[in-house]
């Protein structure tokens, strides 16, 4: 498995490089556009970019056919998907966190004005990346990059029908009922479960959801057909 | 310890429009064999299954004795794969290559894969979109001889080159294969690049196996004849594999040109069959005659 993060590395290493460089200066940009800054904010907006890393990688291996090699070398198709999750969260957290430590970096030389606990912006970055990474992977792996502008495409549809049914059958009590009930529910943990107990129960669920994604990766890449 | 290198049985994969319909071959160690068809055939098809990239409707292939899929990374790094078109990150470097992929193969050889790629002229440092498409599969080439593979897979590695391409490619191939006894799938439909080279030719026309024989058979026994508009009833009973009308007579395929030599006498005149001329009368000419 390490051989393919490694392969991929190499090959892909100058793209890579590219996307930290832009993010290292979007970073402090992103600081001194804002007056006072949440820190949870910059962690959920570090994490977003963060995993547009290996998300895009997808786009280079679908214009280059690239799959093909992987596919071709001596690991079976199991291991490739392990890799993916095992290259992309490395990615995701090395992006996010570079971003994370110029705004602070930045924010240490004078520049913006950060607000809230670093501790929890590490937490809220971290469930950023598990749930957009084990919402996407099974996507991308039977579509590739396909995938990854398919789920796109379907939340900008599933936003515009939500916009609709309030603007033309005055459905703001369905919708706002829906997103309640979520802020609902996890208030309600955390509630019951208290800071730290509701924490690990995040951290877990993350955990979990990256579990039942890389399953159903599996079952998906084994069938994809090159 | 199995004797073939490769041996497929049954393989089956339904596509819309088009079936490979239970093909079994074997390629016995140390021989080069050259899959052979029209485009279309199921050439491609059989060398992703084989390597499954794509997954099997039915059938068995067996890569030294161990089933493909069963023990697919093991088997896997026995095989050198070229594929039909190059497959590789287009800013990346040969010796990008090398690194990344090398470590894949146990038996992989930095010195050899360099010694390659001198050998075929390709920068180690310029990127890979600055070569040609002739020079990337040559570099498809040095990797697939980098790490002491015994089965040599190939799929289609001249389409594209012009003919000088084509040989320098064959000639360093034909260097190689004949030193070190790999054994080889060379998948063409370029029928000319195999007459040198392979040992057994296998025919697939329209997803079915038409053949699979030793090419000297097929050289020494196969014939084309060519006679009048009688030539069919003359070589009746004999295999004759194809017939073709012309405004000056009618050729026929036959896999006994001797018997046709015998039979017809000096009515007719008896030619040596070249691979061209089997695909040909097999998939254009009128090859429902009886005696099959």
């Amino acid at each position: 498995m390490w051989t393919l993060v490694r392969k991929d590395l190499i090959l892909d290493r100058r793209q890579v490089a590219l996307n930290f460089v832009l993010y290292l200066v979007m970073g402090p940009v992103f600081l001194s556009l804002m007056s006072e800054t949440p820190v949870k904010l910059i962690a959920a907006w570090a994490a977003i970019v963060g995993t547009m890393i290996p998300l895009s990688l997808l786009a280079r291996e679908d214009k280059f056919h690239s799959a093909r090699l992987t596919c071709s070398l001596p690991v079976t198709r199991d291991t490739v998907v392990a890799s993916r999750f095992a290259g992309g969260w490395i990615l995701a957290l090395s992006g996010g966190l570079a971003i994370v430590a110029a705004i602070y970096g930045a924010h240490q030389a004078g520049l913006g004005n950060p607000v809230g606990e670093w501790s929890q912006a590490l937490l809220v970055g971290f469930v950023t990346i598990g749930l957009i990474l084990a919402v996407l992977f099974p996507f991308t792996m039977r579509f590739g990059f396909a995938g990854l502008i398919g789920f796109l495409v379907f939340t900008q549809v599933l936003g515009i029908v939500a916009f609709l049914s309030v603007v033309l059958v005055g459905g703001q009590g369905a919708v706002g009922a829906a997103i309640g009930g979520v802020a609902g529910a996890l208030g309600a943990l955390q509630g019951s479960f208290g800071p730290v107990g509701y924490d690990l129960f995040l951290l877990a669920a993350v955990v979990a959801l990256n579990v039942a994604s890389f399953l159903a990766s599996r079952w998906i890449y084994r069938r994809r057909e090159f | 310890m199995s004797e073939n290198a490769l041996e497929i049985r049954g393989l089956c994969k339904g596509y819309p429009g088009f079936a490979l319909k239970d093909v079994s071959f074997a390629i016995p160690r140390g021989y080069v064999m050259g899959l052979i068809g029209p485009n279309g055939a199921g050439k491609t098809t059989i060398v992703k299954l084989i390597m499954n990239l794509v997954s099997r409707g039915a059938g068995e292939v067996e890569i030294f004795g161990l089933d493909s899929l069963e023990h697919e990374a093991e088997v896997k790094s026995r095989i050198g794969f070229v594929y039909d078109e190059a497959c590789f990150p287009l800013d990346a470097t040969p010796r990008d290559l090398g690194r990344a992929i090398g470590p894949f193969y146990p038996g992989w050889s930095n010195e050899r894969y360099r010694g390659l790629l001198g050998e075929f002229d390709l920068p180690e440092s310029g990127k890979l979109k600055k070569l040609s498409h002739g020079m990337q599969m040559k570099l498809a080439l040095a990797l697939a001889l980098s790490h002491d593979a015994d089965l040599i897979l190939m799929d289609e590695p001249t389409a594209g080159l012009d003919l000088g391409f084509r040989r320098e490619l064959l000639d360093h191939l034909s260097a190689i294969l004949q030193d070190e006894g790999k054994s080889v799938l060379f998948s063409t439909h370029v029928t000319s690049d195999l007459e040198r080279i392979a040992d057994f030719v296998t025919f697939i026309n329209d997803g079915e196996l038409v053949f699979t024989l030793p090419k000297d058979e097929l050289r020494d026994e196969w014939g084309i004849v060519k006679g009048n508009g009688s030539l069919p009833e003359q070589l009746a009973g004999l295999p004759i594999r194809g017939v073709r009308r012309g405004p000056y007579g009618v050729e026929a395929l036959v896999a006994d040109a001797a018997a046709a030599r015998e039979r017809c006498g000096k009515d007719v005149v008896v030619d040596r069959a070249t691979l061209d001329d089997v695909m040909v009368f097999m998939t254009r000419g009128e090859n429902d005659v009886d005696a099959r």
